[in-house]
């Protein structure tokens, strides 16, 4: 038994699979940055793609609409860059989780909306059962970095000497 | 494992109050801010979706149909469509404005109001129908913003 725990540790820690979860981490950094700039771009499009959603009080749609591209904007920059890896992971899986609930469940009633994902149009990209097995895919994804990521190609030892998080 | 989560959860704190004080002061220094709490009443949704276009309320609309001097063109997708619509109404979505242009002039040589609708004031798809339609030269669209729904509270005749 120990034996077989032994061999999955080797196969974790193994430079081969580090290379695909640092990949799939700057992937996923990747494409936050790339998401919440689409969306600073347009900020009264996305405070409507937001509103449109009817999960939140009309009074925070428009905070939220301000705010929320930043943290995947920071929290895209720490994955790609590979600082502070456990707190982007963290930030992006609890997002995924977020958007996946939200998709999810104006689904389920049946709400024809724009996804407002990856640009601030309303005409644009109606939400479909596709962006809820896209956003539960990146999800594991995201949620596979905060657990498996060793910080390899990560910058956080060379900028600050120590590792991104515990070893 | 929980340490690594414990670690996850302190620079994810620090992350999401650096990320808030960066989005809420780029967006008082940047011309197009938008207001920290937004009016998001039917009216101000209607402006945001039809404010260049012309509206006509959904009790006005009614009126004109019982005169028989408007003719309703249903810009929702065609399932919606199929599955009840105001009487007389022709399925027309956005993306179709162009190919079915000749069918929208016909409707205009009636003489009559044409109305566009869709779900309701949330909707944008009427509205859009109506701004690309202007785009290829039509004019006189009204947009009825309260929609289908707007249509059915009220108890008006489908078919």
């Amino acid at each position: 038994m120990n034996e077989q725990k032994h061999a999955v540790n080797e196969f974790l820690d193994s430079k081969g699979f580090q290379s695909i979860v640092a990949f799939v981490r700057v992937a996923l950094g990747i494409m936050f940055v790339y998401a919440g700039l689409t969306k600073i771009v347009a900020p009264a499009g996305f405070a409507l793609a937001v509103y449109n959603y009817h999960i939140l009080p009309a009074s925070l749609v428009n905070v939220t609409a301000i705010v929320l591209p930043w943290v995947e904007v920071v929290a895209g920059t720490c994955l790609v860059l590979g600082l502070w890896i456990p707190g982007g992971a963290l930030i992006v899986s609890g997002l995924l989780f977020v958007f996946t609930v939200a998709l999810g469940f104006n689904l389920s009633r049946g709400l024809d909306i724009a996804c407002g994902c990856f640009s601030s149009s309303p005409t644009a990209e109606k939400i479909t059962w596709w962006y809820l097995l896209r956003d539960g895919s990146l999800l594991v994804a995201a949620l596979g970095v905060l657990v498996y990521d060793r910080g390899l190609f990560a910058l956080q030892k060379k900028v600050f000497g120590s590792p991104a998080g515990p070893e | 494992m929980i340490e690594r989560i414990r670690q996850g959860v302190i620079n994810a704190f620090w992350m999401v109050a650096f990320a808030v004080i960066v989005g809420v002061v780029f967006n008082m220094a940047r011309p197009a801010g938008i207001p920290f709490v937004g009016d998001w009443s039917p009216k101000a949704v209607t402006d945001i979706h039809a404010g260049d276009l012309e509206v006509i309320h959904v009790d006005d609309a009614f009126d004109l149909l019982s005169q028989e001097k408007a003719l309703f063109i249903d810009a929702r997708e065609p399932g919606a469509f199929a599955g009840g619509h105001i009487p007389g109404s022709v399925n027309i979505t956005p993306g179709q404005a162009a190919e079915r242009l000749g069918e929208v002039r016909t409707m205009l040589e009636t003489g009559k109001t044409l109305i566009a609708y869709c779900y309701d004031v949330d909707c944008p798809l009427a509205a859009e129908l109506v701004r690309r339609l202007g785009e290829l030269g039509i004019r006189n669209i009204k947009v009825m913003p309260e929609g289908w729904t707007g249509w059915m509270d009220r108890g008006y005749p489908y078919e």
